[in-house]
């Protein structure tokens, strides 16, 4: 393979790389809090993509930045109702009834983005369209370079956001353990639905940053399960591990897929998730830790 | 020896209805109807499958419609292309689903999370996709037609009517097998795995293997319910084959009743009705099944069978010492 | 008698905090022995290491002469050690007599088919277990109980729930953690001579407990443990004047008065 080849294939697998990664912290940060898999959140991701590509961009026309913070807040509260109608009353529930619920919630929102948005698929253009960076002879997208850059930026903020601020700091309280955080006097129900927020706001911006690489349609909640794939390669609840996991996976998928049919790209994501599970379920950088608790 | 009342009383609403199920062609008039009660039974019996795993020993298995699908395909594929006699290719079909659930199960039951509801999700999306995608052996999007009826003793169940008396006998046979499963030193250990897998390693269960059984039961049944789908439309497509129909069944066991066999079949038969008195609302019907499931979990979490209990349960208080707040909160529910 | 059990040099940290340090513990067959020490000593972490519930971060266990160091907990289970939870782990949706029953899956030999279609082995199979379940049952003090649901029980009953079905496993070492916690002075009296008679059926008991009239009463030996060392190790009567375990239970408080 060309080096130029090489070195595009490796700029676009790190960009969907970072998407997996926002989705893994999705989960990472619902798990962490209050300990079950929100089998909604792929489809998070597909209601972020509509209502970016269909609604802010394509019909109200408005720009990028707008539309993204626009479409952060409104996946933030709808994370927070999320939490009010299908974590809350099902406190003290087994996780695999709140889990069902989540998964019941899944399928009304793939089912709503098609009564809202239509059955056919959305494109939109994103703030560089298929614009293209030369260096040489290796060619980039632009868009690919973006996704990268806001993901950093991102991260970044995430950073400092749970080393300074109080309530990051309480977020990670929780998260480390909620029992003791309770013991504390911390209010745990108001952080754990800032947590779905926050976990419904990385779903948006990753919907966002989607949209114009894809045509948006409810098949995009595919990337639920890549996300979920991040996480169990870096190490399940393991917030870096997610990060890494993700690009990773991203890098992985470019260059299989490249090798193999690319028709059979969630099937080899799949199958990397199986491997992982048998020979190393604690992930790249998790540790065996209280496995049969 | 063991709560004698609540398995009669499970014996008894089995029996009324499959009673109802043997008299409900004569009371229907039309072909369409007696489709739809094919259709329930069918999926009555995967969802008895669905139980062992689900409902019995707790672990949340979503994709259901993999299983289907490939039992459906092998059916389908060793009649048609193989020319197999329907009961030959249905052992086929057994047998294949049967490894995948081995597949599939030994590596993620192994572990302790909930890492099941997630990997038969993508497992169930694969399938689709494979045999979507696999045209030279699937024959992709325009699926495999013109599968055979099954014959028995020289008797070829070529009408619905027929085939559906048929249906209604592997149907019972399946719901008196789990039934005696339930009720084995197995059925106990797969609700003590439910109830408590730390509790049960301490008492020298093996629940990796408890769960890998369990896990085998429903791929059986799911064969078998997959196999009789083709024979009866005789034609399968991979779009049947989604997530939202993996969601069906477990939906039909939730409202039904979680760990009861009847509880399944009765589930199985009132949502496979409503599903088609709810076509016309089209898109949003979906939308409408999945928020009444999430209103179900939250409000009757036992299901019809959970509620038909508690009603017996304050009409017999009289008679009874009642059971504690804790234990009755305790028996059963998603 | 030689040792049943054997813990050299077992060490156990979670995130860097030591739980157990470079602890020896030995525990000959028949014995009561019991395990004492202020709150935090490690105790129940001891109890989750020998039963494999998580692994040591060093060191050997030893069972019988035979290394079960890192072996999964339903096995060392089916080697012949069991255990009870200082916060119940009952089965929610088994009755009484089912969870002796189910304790005693691992140990029936009948296979799938012939316990789904009570073949006359299977029926057999089954009997045996109900009968020795009752005989259980009786001998902890719970007959005529078996059909209510376990969590029917009032609390005391089910420690003594938890305790029949740990001794249907058929153990040789048996491990209980707190199992007077929360009881009545007339249940712990009745424990203690359920503890006396356990013994007496050659099973090695461990017993993590705080009420110390009770261990002074049924152990044989003790072992007194503080953040994760082993301070001391003797009969009652010697752990009772022990200085050291004074110190380390009653602080400084005490040993001012005392002076």
């Amino acid at each position: 393979m060309a080096l130029s080849v090489l070195v595009q294939q490796l700029i676009s697998g790190l960009a969907m790389g970072c998407i997996y990664s926002l989705v893994a912290l999705g989960y990472t940060f619902i798990w962490n809090a209050v300990g079950i898999v929100n089998l909604a959140q792929g489809d998070f991701v597909t209601v972020a993509a509509f209502l970016y590509a269909a609604t802010f961009s394509n019909h109200l026309k408005w720009g990028f930045v707008p539309a993204l913070i626009a479409v952060m807040a409104v996946m933030a509260l709808f994370g927070m109702g999320t939490e009010r109608v299908v974590y809350h009353p099902l406190q003290g529930a087994h996780p695999r009834t709140v889990m069902l619920s989540t998964l019941a919630l899944g399928i009304l929102l793939s089912n709503m983005d098609i009564i809202l948005w239509g059955p056919y698929p959305v494109t939109t253009r994103g703030p560089f369209g298929q614009d293209i960076i030369r260096f040489g002879d290796v060619s980039i997208m632009q868009h690919h370079v973006f996704i990268i850059v806001v993901t950093l930026v991102l991260l970044f903020l995430q950073h400092l956001f749970f080393q300074k601020t109080t309530i990051g700091k309480v977020m990670r309280a929780v998260a480390q353990d909620r029992e003791a955080a309770t013991l504390m006097g911390i209010e745990t129900g108001q952080t754990i639905a800032v947590t779905f927020a926050y976990s419904s706001a990385l779903a948006g911006i990753a919907g966002v940053l989607l949209a114009p690489a894809f045509m948006v349609s409810v098949d995009l909640g595919s990337v639920g399960l890549k996300g979920f794939a991040s996480c169990v390669i870096g190490g399940f609840g393991h917030i870096t591990g997610a990060t890494f996991g993700g690009i990773l996976l991203g890098i992985a998928e470019v260059f299989v897929s490249s090798f193999l049919s690319s028709r059979y790209r969630d099937a080899i994501v799949f199958v990397i998730l199986v491997a992982f599970l048998l020979l190393r379920p604690q992930g790249v950088l998790g540790r065996k830790v209280g496995e049969s608790l | 020896m063991k709560d004698r009342g609540g398995a009669t009383r499970s014996l008894m609403v089995l029996t009324v209805l499959f009673c109802l199920l043997a008299i409900a062609p004569s009371l229907v008039k039309s072909s369409y109807s007696l489709f739809v009660l094919c259709l329930s039974v069918i999926n009555g019996i995967a969802v008895i499958g669905l139980n062992f795993i689900f409902g019995l020993t707790g672990q949340l298995h979503l994709g259901l419609s993999g299983f289907l699908g490939i039992g459906a395909y092998a059916l389908a594929l060793s009649t048609t292309r193989a020319g197999l006699d329907f009961w030959a290719a249905l052992v086929i079909s057994i047998v294949t689903v049967s490894t995948f659930s081995l597949l599939l199960g030994i590596p993620t039951l192994r572990l302790k999370r909930y890492y099941l509801a997630i990997m038969t999700i993508g497992f169930g999306e694969i399938t689709r996709s494979v045999l979507m995608n696999w045209s030279s052996f699937t024959g992709g999007v325009f699926g495999v037609q013109n599968i055979p009826r099954p014959s028995l003793l020289g008797f070829r169940f070529t009408s619905n009517l027929a085939y559906y008396y048929l249906l209604l006998c592997i149907a019972i046979l399946l719901s008196a097998v789990a039934t005696r499963i339930e009720r084995s030193k197995y059925g106990r250990a797969f609700k003590a795995v439910r109830d408590d897998e730390l509790a049960c390693e301490m008492v020298g269960m093996d629940s990796t293997e408890l769960k890998v059984l369990a896990f085998l039961c429903c791929g059986v049944y799911s064969a078998i319910a997959g196999s009789l789908y083709a024979s009866f439309q005789q034609y399968v497509s991979p779009e049947l084959y989604t997530l939202a129909y993996s969601f069906s069944f477990v939906s039909m066991l939730v409202v039904g009743g979680l760990g009861s066999v009847p509880g399944a079949m009765l589930g199985a038969i009132v949502l496979t009705v409503l599903m088609e008195l709810l076509r016309f609302l089209k898109q949003w019907y979906l939308v409408v099944y999945a928020a009444t499931i999430i209103l179900v979990i939250i409000y009757e979490p036992g299901g019809i069978i959970g509620f038909l209990n508690k009603l017996v349960e304050r009409i017999g208080r009289r008679r009874a010492p009642s059971l504690s707040k804790e234990a009755m909160q305790h028996g059963g529910g998603v | 008698m030689g040792p049943i059990l054997e813990i050299k040099g077992v060490s156990k940290s979670f995130e860097g905090v030591l739980a157990l340090n470079n602890l020896d513990v030995e525990v000959s067959e028949g014995e009561i022995r019991a395990i004492i020490g202020p709150n935090g000593s490690g105790k129940t972490t001891l109890i989750n290491v020998i039963t494999g519930v998580f692994p040591a971060t060093s060191g050997r266990i030893i069972f019988k002469g035979q290394d079960i160091t890192g072996l999964s907990p339903f096995r060392i289970a089916r080697k012949g050690i069991t255990r009870t939870f200082q916060n119940l782990r009952l089965f929610p949706s088994l009755t009484v007599l089912e969870h002796v029953l189910a304790a005693q899956h691992h140990r029936s030999r009948v296979g799938f088919w012939g316990s789904v279609f009570s073949t006359r082995s299977g029926r057999a199979e089954e009997e045996g277990m109900v009968s020795r379940a009752q005989e259980i049952l009786e001998f902890v003090g719970l007959k005529g109980r078996a059909d209510m649901p376990g969590l029917g029980l009032p609390y005391g009953q089910r420690r003594l729930l938890e305790i029949a079905r740990a001794l249907a496993t058929g153990p040789e070492l048996l491990l209980l953690d707190e199992p007077a916690a929360g009881l009545s002075s007339e249940e712990i009296q009745a424990l203690e001579r359920l503890l006396r008679e356990i013994r007496s059926r050659g099973i090695t008991v461990i017993l993590v407990e705080h009420r110390m009239m009770l261990v002074m009463n049924v152990a044989d030996r003790i072992t007194v443990l503080n953040y994760g060392e082993k301070i001391a190790e003797g009969k009652p009567a010697e752990i009772k004047n022990n200085p050291e375990v004074i110190q380390a239970y009653l602080g400084r408080a005490y040993a001012a008065a005392g002076s």
